[in-house]
């Protein structure tokens, strides 16, 4: 009957706000690094290019300028362009449009500067010519080498950019986690309260965004304790409403002088008062059918099982006496968790179903006991007992079993198995060994027995 | 003896007149919470029959207000309402006795007599059991008549049995008012008594329930 108390773990995965945040997040931070590193690339590709043709011209300019006024021959000039790191630059010296010297990866049959300029597919070019006009000076540099070191560029940029990203993530993770702790909390403290507690949970101590969530569920409790109170006070109600008549018609005929009277109008009489103690005790069923249904149950307590049922038969005693049976309480004390109405409901209905069907002149015993670390309770009758087929379908609501006709009892037995329902007990109608009536044995689950 | 008979419900209340009248009470009948409550304060009752379900005002709050002035006139208390919480917060408020609506008249009377004897603790009354008479004063039981000599413990016994007519009472109650704590009975001793006094007065006289107690009903 309990609700349980969390969701579903697919369904709790599903609504986590910690997952969404990083939903809504990580895409984002994921997308700004492509495009930052990406920006980064393209600038570096351009200045890394740029840098370089400066230099190839510059490495051109002072080529032809040495050339021209030195005595240093071609061979030597490129001899010490040659010792320099740049390895992938070419040089070739033209001299009256003749090549006379290339370096070593200067490109076959490059012999001027291509129609198309400074830049072919694969090479960045510069030129340079010397004063005097007759030598011309080629310099080249491969596109792969820019590549080359704009991809190291970009690279050394993003790794950090990178280790940057997970850094934040890490950051997120445990912020999330923080910010999220009171939401933990609060839903620690929900789990934590028993499901009868109807008082406020209270703002104090949370979130402003979670204060209209916990003020619409005190709102809800309160509303939810008012519906309870309501329903308590109408069961209430209803047996005063309906005790008070009956109180009226018994009182009332209690006050004829029966000495008075002849045998037929006493006989009557007594016939009234039948009726007034049977609609009293249907009466009495219905308030108890209705409670044990109730919502705001207290906990049950630890009863001593034979101390318990010693007060419940004491109470049914009376009713015994007038009905001419006797009544035993017999057994061994037992321990067990259970609310003292739902005990005297149980007891209750199952010793009135057995004065009425022992007859006056009849024999009831009540025993308890535990077994097997389970406590079990017993009601034995001398009547004529219940043929088995009709058994079961005594436990219907309202359904009188047809040899039971009499009495009337046709609530009693329905109601002791939904308090045994509720509880977890299990009820076995059967033959009593020892008086040779209906046996009906409760038998607690272990977690109930102390 | 004046009874204040505190009951709304008029065909109860008519009812009640009646037969606690027959009881040679002289009953005042008051249907209203607020004109019981000025009743209470006049004073001059021997015993109040209240019922807890009034107009004006509710009659635990009667029975509060009562208490709190220091009035110990004995109140049995009459309630529709069979919840436990509720019989017990009416004890706890001050009730003597309780019966639950509906209830028999005859018990309604006996419990009446005894909450009167307990009040004035006046040895001149009599306990009626049927045929069985108990003359409290002059320690005497007569049966239909006949003059019947008890010994001192089964005549307490008798008389501890008959206050508390209707309820069933139970062993180790009944060896604590013979023996009181400290000597200790033979467990066999209350059933010796008991059956001693079913041979005097009659073997249905007093009840047993197996296992529990006895009940003269």
């Amino acid at each position: 009957m309990t609700p349980p108390p969390a969701a579903p773990s697919g369904t709790a995965a599903r609504l986590s706000l910690r997952r969404r945040l990083f939903r809504e997040l990580l895409p984002p931070l994921f997308l700004l690094w492509l495009v930052g590193s990406g920006f980064i690339l393209m600038r570096s590709w351009d200045e890394i290019g740029d840098s370089y043709i400066d230099q190839l011209e510059h490495l051109a300019f002072t080529l032809a300028q040495v050339l021209d006024e030195t005595a240093m021959t071609a061979e030597e000039a490129v001899e010490s362009v040659r010792a320099r790191r740049d390895r992938n630059f070419f040089v070739i010296v033209l001299r009256e449009g003749q090549p006379v010297l290339r370096s070593a990866l200067a490109p076959e049959g490059m012999v001027a500067l291509p129609e198309d300029g400074f830049e072919t597919r694969l090479y960045y070019l510069a030129s340079a010519e010397a004063r005097n006009g007759t030598v011309q000076v080629i310099t080249g540099l491969k596109k792969e080498e820019v590549r080359q070191l704009t991809t190291a560029v970009v690279g050394g940029a993003a790794l950090p950019m990178a280790l940057v990203m997970i850094g934040m993530w890490a950051v997120m993770y445990v912020g999330v986690g923080r910010a999220l702790a009171p939401v933990e909390r609060l839903r620690a403290q929900l789990a934590a309260r028993s499901p009868g507690a109807l008082d406020p949970v209270g703002t104090e101590g949370v979130p402003e965004e979670l204060q209209p969530l916990v003020r619409a569920l005190d709102d809800l409790l309160s509303r939810l304790r008012d519906a309870i109170v309501s329903e308590r006070d109408f069961v209430a109600d209803a047996s005063h409403e309906l005790r008070t008549p009956l109180a009226a018609i018994r009182a009332q005929v209690e006050t004829i002088d029966r000495a008075a009277l002849d045998a037929p109008s006493r006989e009557a009489l007594d016939q009234v008062l039948r009726g007034v103690d049977r609609s009293t005790r249907l009466a009495q069923q219905l308030l108890r059918l209705a409670r044990a249904d109730r919502l705001d149950r207290p906990d049950a307590p630890e009863i001593c099982l034979h101390e318990a049922l010693a007060s419940v038969v004491s109470e049914l005693f009376p009713a015994a006496v007038r009905q001419d049976t006797e009544l035993e309480l017999a057994g061994d004390p037992a321990m067990l968790r259970i609310r003292p109405e739902d005990l005297g409901m149980l007891v209750g209905n199952l010793v009135e179903n057995a004065l009425h069907h022992g007859g006056p002149g009849g024999q009831v015993r009540v025993s308890c006991g535990s077994e097997g670390g389970a406590a079990w309770l017993r009601v034995e009758d001398a009547g004529p007992g219940i043929p088995e087929a009709e058994r079961a379908r005594l436990f219907a609501r309202f359904r009188r079993g047809e040899s039971a006709r009499a009495h009337g009892a046709g609530l009693g037995l329905s109601i002791v198995a939904s308090v045994a329902g509720r509880l977890g007990a299990t009820v076995t109608l059967g033959r009593s060994a020892d008086l040779g009536g209906l046996s009906a044995e409760l038998r607690f689950p272990p977690e109930a027995t102390v | 003896m004046r009874i204040l008979l505190i009951e709304d419900d008029a065909i109860v209340g008519d009812a009640l007149v009646k037969s606690l009248g027959r009881d040679r009470a002289d009953v005042v009948w008051s249907r209203d919470g607020l004109e019981a409550e000025a009743m209470l304060r006049g004073g001059g009752f021997d015993l109040v029959v209240l019922d807890l379900g009034l107009p004006g005002q509710d009659g635990l709050s009667l029975l509060r207000g009562l208490r709190g002035r220091g009035d110990v006139t004995p109140v049995l208390v009459l309630t529709a309402r069979d919840g436990v919480e509720d019989r017990i917060r009416g004890l706890d408020h001050g009730a003597d006795d309780y019966l639950l609506k509906p209830f028999d008249t005859g018990e309604l009377l006996a419990r009446c007599r005894a909450l009167l004897r307990r009040a004035q603790g006046r040895g001149d009354d009599r306990i009626e059991l049927g045929q069985l008479t108990v003359d409290l004063q002059a320690h005497t039981v007569t049966l239909a008549g006949r003059v019947l000599t008890l010994p001192q413990k089964e005549f307490r016994l008798l008389v501890y049995l008959a206050e508390r007519r209707g309820r069933v009472v139970p062993k180790p109650q009944l060896e604590q008012m013979l023996y009181g704590w400290d000597e200790g009975a033979e467990s066999n001793t209350v059933e010796v008594y008991v059956s001693a006094l079913r041979r005097k007065i009659g073997a249905a006289s007093i009840r047993t329930l197996r296992g529990v107690g006895y009940m003269i009903p």
